[in-house]
């Protein structure tokens, strides 16, 4: 939650820089306040290019401080329920699961990878564009399912779906 | 090297005359170096860089079945939507029929100022979706686990008879999670709850088991919650709290010998019979009588029997109640004083 100061407000959301700590103790009406580990984070912001024709999903449009309000996470598993289980297992696995599908999927996978698991299974979704023929998909996705199931010692299931091509999935240019 | 056309003319007699055109194939323009043209032509097994006989074409795009439109549009809206989905599975734009949006756009630069359709939409993928329980589909499984169940006993049927019926109550916990491994340490743990009621004591064993549970005892519910969490195993855990019911229960029905030095302090209630107080009214009752040696005591209490039971009931109630009707009690026990004493105000 962010606290705005009445007097230095904004005219559109994505133009304020800083931001109160979410503690409730820090509160000031009459000084600025700025929140040092928030105000100067670039990860995973774009600059703005000039001819203002760099295409983003919307994922990538909506930064990640805006993970849990016009975006969600791209994992779902309980390991960060209290006294979850697994918790480091589940974050490396996560990271090798991206790096293996990028590199077995050459430039189909238009979205992030998006990793549910569910009991004990693994379930991988995604959007992938149709460069290739539907036969040659239907064998990635067999190996990949085969491999990783080998590779983690728990199922994984692919529910990936399709989209025409790349632009698609462009929601806006920066 | 060119060759041209070559005319024959065949010369006939008479005015007829054919004429056969023979024509030879042109060959290839060059394409090699303009340096070496006109000699001789480079042998080219095979093409290289240098060889580009044009500009460079984009590999053309494999051009697959096309693609079907999506299932949503052939449903009928009384379909069984159980037999679509049937199990748990990532929200799929093509089989969902319903319009839906997911998506902030700030502005009319993003996504040309429309609404997020579900087509190529990350986001209604990625939250989990309960399309694979609906209403119907609980029904289904209800009524296929239907079989399996038999029917509640007729006596249950008030919380009370459940009380009589089942009078501990035993629980153990069961944890879920999506990792591979069913270990949970916190499922170890067994709890056995019941009433006092359900046993058989008398005043000594009932005080002295209350007094061996300590906290475990609830006095407000009369409940007794045995906690069994030492060993790693439920059916340990278990049998551990069984042994120690079993152990309370017969050790508090036996009176130890250290049990007799029990002080007025550790009285668990008042016992009149044992305090001072029956004591000195004996001394008051005998005071009065003409021979106060030859008297016996329990004939004195039973002369004035109305008076000392009075008398007994309130002083009881003053030390053994609390403090919310200490006020009351205790103006009970000022005249029940002032008629022993023959002083009604």
């Amino acid at each position: 939650m962010n606290i705005l100061l009445k007097q230095n407000l904004p005219r559109y959301a994505w133009q304020q820089q800083c931001y109160l700590s979410t503690s409730p103790i820090v509160h000031s009406w009459f000084v600025k306040l700025t929140n040092v580990t928030q105000v100067n984070t670039e990860a995973a912001v774009p600059k703005h290019t000039r001819k203002r024709n760099y295409p983003l999903t919307y994922e990538q449009r909506q930064f990640p401080k805006l993970i849990g309000h016009t975006k969600t996470w791209n994992t779902f598993n309980t390991s960060n329920l209290r006294d979850g289980k697994r918790k480091a297992e589940i974050v490396s696995d996560d990271l090798f699961l991206r790096q293996f599908i990028y590199g077995t999927w050459h430039s189909l996978f238009v979205s992030e990878l998006i990793i549910k698991r569910r009991h004990n299974m693994v379930i991988l979704s995604g959007l992938v564009t149709r460069t290739i023929h539907p036969r040659r998909m239907y064998f990635l996705i067999g190996y990949t399912e085969e491999i990783l199931s080998a590779l983690l010692k728990t199922p994984v299931k692919m529910e990936i779906q399709t989209v025409e091509n790349k632009e698609d999935v462009i929601f806006t240019y920066w | 090297m060119s060759l041209a056309f070559l005319k024959l003319r065949l010369n006939l007699p008479l005015n007829n005359s054919l004429i056969f055109v023979r024509t030879f194939r042109q060959p290839q323009r060059s394409t090699g170096p303009k340096s070496q043209e006109g000699e001789f032509r480079t042998l080219q097994l095979y093409p290289t860089k240098t060889s580009r006989s044009g500009p460079m074409k984009k590999r053309a795009k494999p051009q697959y079945k096309e693609v079907l439109p999506p299932r949503y549009l052939r449903m009928s809206t009384d379909q069984d939507w159980t037999n679509v989905w049937p199990a748990a599975t990532s929200f799929k734009y093509s089989v969902v029929p319903l319009p839906i949006t997911q998506g902030y756009v700030a502005s009319d630069k993003e996504n040309k100022g429309l609404p997020m359709e579900k087509y190529a939409n990350t986001e209604l993928i990625k939250i989990p979706n309960f399309f694979h329980l609906t209403p119907n589909h609980i029904k289904k499984q209800c009524a296929a686990i239907k079989k399996f169940c038999t029917p509640w006993p007729e006596q249950l049927d008030s919380d009370e008879a459940c009380d009589y019926y089942l009078p501990i109550k035993i629980t153990t916990y069961d944890y879920l999670n999506s990792t591979p491994s069913i270990r949970d340490s916190r499922a170890r743990v067994v709890k056995f709850n019941f009433k006092l009621d359900q046993l058989e004591f008398d005043e000594h064993a009932r005080d002295k088991f209350i007094r061996l549970a300590g906290d475990k005892y609830n006095a407000d519910r009369d409940e007794l919650t045995l906690t069994a969490d030492k060993c790693p195993y439920r059916k340990q855990n278990y049998d551990y709290a069984q042994y120690l019911l079993t152990a309370l229960y017969f050790e508090s029905w036996k009176t130890e010998s250290w049990e007799q030095e029990r002080t007025k302090y550790d009285w668990q209630r008042y016992f009149w019979d044992e305090s001072p107080s029956r004591t000195r009214l004996l001394d008051i009752l005998r005071a009065s009588e003409k021979d106060p040696s030859s008297v016996n005591a329990q004939s004195l209490l039973d002369q004035n029997k109305k008076l000392v039971e009075r008398y007994r009931q309130s002083i009881t109630r003053v030390q053994d109640e609390g403090v919310e009707y200490e006020l009351k009690n205790l103006e009970d026990y000022r005249d029940d004083v002032l008629t022993l004493y023959n002083l009604k105000l």
